[in-house]
């Protein structure tokens, strides 16, 4: 019965307005803090740069809802973005298509082992994350030995405007972007990763809420054997969350590459906790069966505010960490409590 | 039946007392010349800079003609972990053990055993506290002088500097703060107007970059080796108009620092050889061999321009390397490999033509 609660719109609409609430509050108190932060750019620099932590936290989320976790996701990404910015030279396509295939194997087995032999995830998804690690430490120095900067193209993907605007800033006033045209300053904040986490957020929505696949996902990760007893080949549908899991992951990946202009082994190794954690202030349960997709685009929302929000503060790095942790605790409690009322 | 299970019995109680007594004889046996044990305990595995300075000893003891083998224990593990490390080092009697410490002074006690069993214990790139140890490692103090002064340098002796340091606490990033501060303080036109701590993490210093980069907001950033992404986000925030930019021997950085000098972009290139490891070796061979080194063994960096050092730089950029490999190729007086036998990465016993 708890899959027909998912999609109670009320309950699903009054989270929400909390966490645009929440956002809302950071936001206003990162402006405070430093004015520039209301500008237009400011606003875009926070799409831009939740992007590749949205596609990241969109992997999570499938994951997530049939009850599983990914903690491989990270080594998942730097992976794709390392085999694609090191194969480029044996051109784009092929490269992507190795990034691909990667991203399904890698995938496939976790959801495998998952599902068919009933491994826990926390632990097979680590063990897995470990496995990476070796294997692109060698790699480095064989198979996938040689320079690992971006192709262009991607870094443009990646970064720019979709439309590019810098010649339509004369030198003197491209001093101060406040200072500049209000139109040039919205169109310049359309970029292309902004657009790309749009485009695969609609996937992903359409998925999850429209297509039987989803409403597998959501049944397996409510309860497992209920689903196994109506007919449901419950392993079938924790490896195609795991591969769904694994290709969003290793897009985010080539994202993150594509904004540093090179991928180092350790690229989006931070980005693992923040892309669980926006799952969770999204409101999807740990458990499984319970959430969904726009609840932790909220999350990473919050989560890209909430670092602006600490880089604008001059206190010390360990007073950030504290605020930091001290409010994500506070998030995830509120939302229990606000889910529980509703 | 019995019998012969007893004559079994008796010639495996035989066989392993001359085992034994054999293991014991090789342990107690004094380093031969030529034929030296090095061991290496290295606290961070998966690391590109920390890959680079164990292929450095490697690639070293096997062209010394002096090194019988190297033992690597490599992972990333706590003070616990690696003083279990050096200890297995000790009891497969090494006769030299090369550190990379985790920790200032957690490994003390294991580090003080090896050298009460006779053995050279040199560290490297981090300090410690164990008294009896040589130490090797870049001059960070003069890394963080270096950088500052090409820096201001090149920002025309005024203007704010955005700081991007490493990690709060770590040696490296205070013995760097200590440098840079030193210099800065003597020009009073120039300020450190906003200063944040990267943690050497590659996506937090892009985020960082992308977050504080804002046209006109400073004329230049110095960073403790999280550099090509900051310099890779000024193309878009700062929409192609460089502020130069203080970064280490990154091959992505040095690549950038090449092409990107035509549209005005100046990069200062101040090394973190993780070559450094074969220096601790050549150490650890001269200690084994007798000979006097000083306690404390520090590479003097330099700051590197292409306006100045345009052919150093132009042959620094390594294509068939990624992108955080720490591209110094040689220290001269200390390692004697060229770069296809670092590449290599060969131990001596890890090949039967020699390695050379």
């Amino acid at each position: 019965m708890r899959s027909f609660k998912v999609l109670d719109e009320s309950r699903i609409s009054k989270s929400m307005l909390s966490l645009f609430g929440i956002l809302f509050i950071l936001y206003i108190v990162t402006g405070l803090l430093d004015p520039y932060n209301f500008s237009i750019p400011a606003i875009g620099n926070i799409f831009y740069l939740a992007a590749a932590l949205g596609l990241l936290a969109a992997g999570q989320t499938i994951c997530m809802l049939t009850g599983g976790i990914d903690l491989s996701l990270a080594m998942i990404a730097t992976g794709a973005a390392f085999i694609v910015s090191v194969k480029s030279s044996s051109g784009l396509p092929i490269a992507l298509s190795l990034a691909l295939l990667y991203c399904v194997v890698i995938g496939a087995i976790n959801g495998l082992a998952v599902g068919l032999l009933g491994m826990n995830p926390l632990i097979m998804t680590l063990g897995m994350n470990a496995v990476l690690i070796g294997v692109f430490t060698v790699g480095v120095t064989t198979f996938l030995r040689g320079s690992s900067t971006v192709p262009d193209l991607l870094i443009t993907l990646s970064t720019a405007s979709i439309i590019d605007t810098s010649s339509w800033v004369s030198e003197s006033v491209s001093a101060d972007p406040r200072s500049w045209p209000v139109f040039v300053s919205i169109i310049d904040t359309l970029t292309w990763p902004f657009f790309i986490w749009a485009l695969i957020s609609a996937v992903v929505l359409f998925i999850l809420i429209k297509t039987g696949l989803g409403r597998l996902i959501y049944a397996v990760g409510d309860n497992a054997r209920a689903a196994r007893l109506a007919g449901v080949k419950v392993w079938q549908v924790q490896t195609t969350a795991y591969i769904l899991c694994a290709i969003l992951g290793g897009m985010g990946g080539i994202l993150l590459g594509g904004q540093s202009g090179a991928v180092a082994l350790s690229l989006a190794n931070s980005f693992l906790l923040p892309s669980i954690a926006a799952v969770v202030i999204g409101g999807t349960s740990i458990m499984g069966g319970i959430g969904n997709y726009k609840g932790t685009m909220m999350g990473t929302l919050i989560l890209t505010s909430l670092s602006s929000l600490l880089t604008t503060l001059n206190s010390s790095e360990a007073v950030k960490q504290m605020i930091y942790g001290a409010i994500v605790l506070t998030l995830a409690w509120i939302y229990a409590k606000i889910s529980e009322g509703a | 039946m019995n019998l012969s299970t007893k004559h079994v019995k008796a010639g495996l109680a035989v066989a392993t007392s001359i085992t034994l007594m054999a293991g014991a004889a090789v342990f107690a046996a004094p380093a031969q010349a030529n034929n030296y044990k090095i061991g290496v305990s290295n606290s961070w595995a998966g690391n590109s800079w920390r890959e680079t300075m164990v292929c450095a000893i490697k690639a070293e003891a096997t062209l010394s003609g002096k090194v019988a083998s190297v033992t690597v224990l490599s992972r990333n593990t706590d003070a616990a972990g690696q003083s279990a490390d050096i200890r297995t080092l000790k009891t497969q009697g090494v006769n030299a053990i090369i550190v990379n410490s985790g920790d200032p002074s957690a490994n003390n006690a294991a580090i003080a055993e090896a050298v009460a069993a006779g053995i050279k214990v040199i560290t490297v790139d981090n300090s410690t506290t164990a008294p009896n140890t040589t130490f090797v490692a870049n001059d960070q103090v003069a890394y963080g002088r270096v950088g500052a002064k090409a820096l201001i340098k090149a920002m025309g002796g005024k203007g704010n500097i955005l700081y991007m340091r490493g990690a709060s606490g770590a040696g490296a990033d205070t013995d760097r703060d200590k440098g840079f501060r030193e210099v800065v303080a003597k020009y009073p036109k120039v300020k450190i107007t906003k200063e944040v701590f990267t943690n050497w993490d590659w996506a937090t210093g892009g985020t960082l970059a992308n977050q504080l980069l804002v046209p006109g907001k400073f004329q230049g950033v110095w960073t403790s080796g999280i550099d090509y992404n900051v310099v890779t986000a000024m193309g878009k925030k700062l929409k192609n108009k460089y502020i130069p930019v203080v970064g280490s021997d990154n091959n992505e950085f040095i690549r950038l620092s090449n092409t990107l000098t035509s549209k005005g972009f100046v990069g200062i290139v101040v090394p973190n050889p993780a070559i450094v490891g074969g220096a601790a070796l050549k150490v650890a061979v001269d200690l084994l061999d007798g000979k006097m080194v000083p306690a404390t063994n520090l590479l003097k960096p330099k700051a590197l321009t292409v306006k100045k050092n345009k052919k150093n730089l132009a042959s620094r950029y390594v294509p068939t390397q990624e992108a955080t490999f720490s591209s110094t190729l040689s220290l001269p007086g200390y390692t004697t490999f060229t770069p296809a036998q670092l590449f290599r990465c060969k131990a001596p016993q890890d090949s039967n033509d020699g390695g050379r």
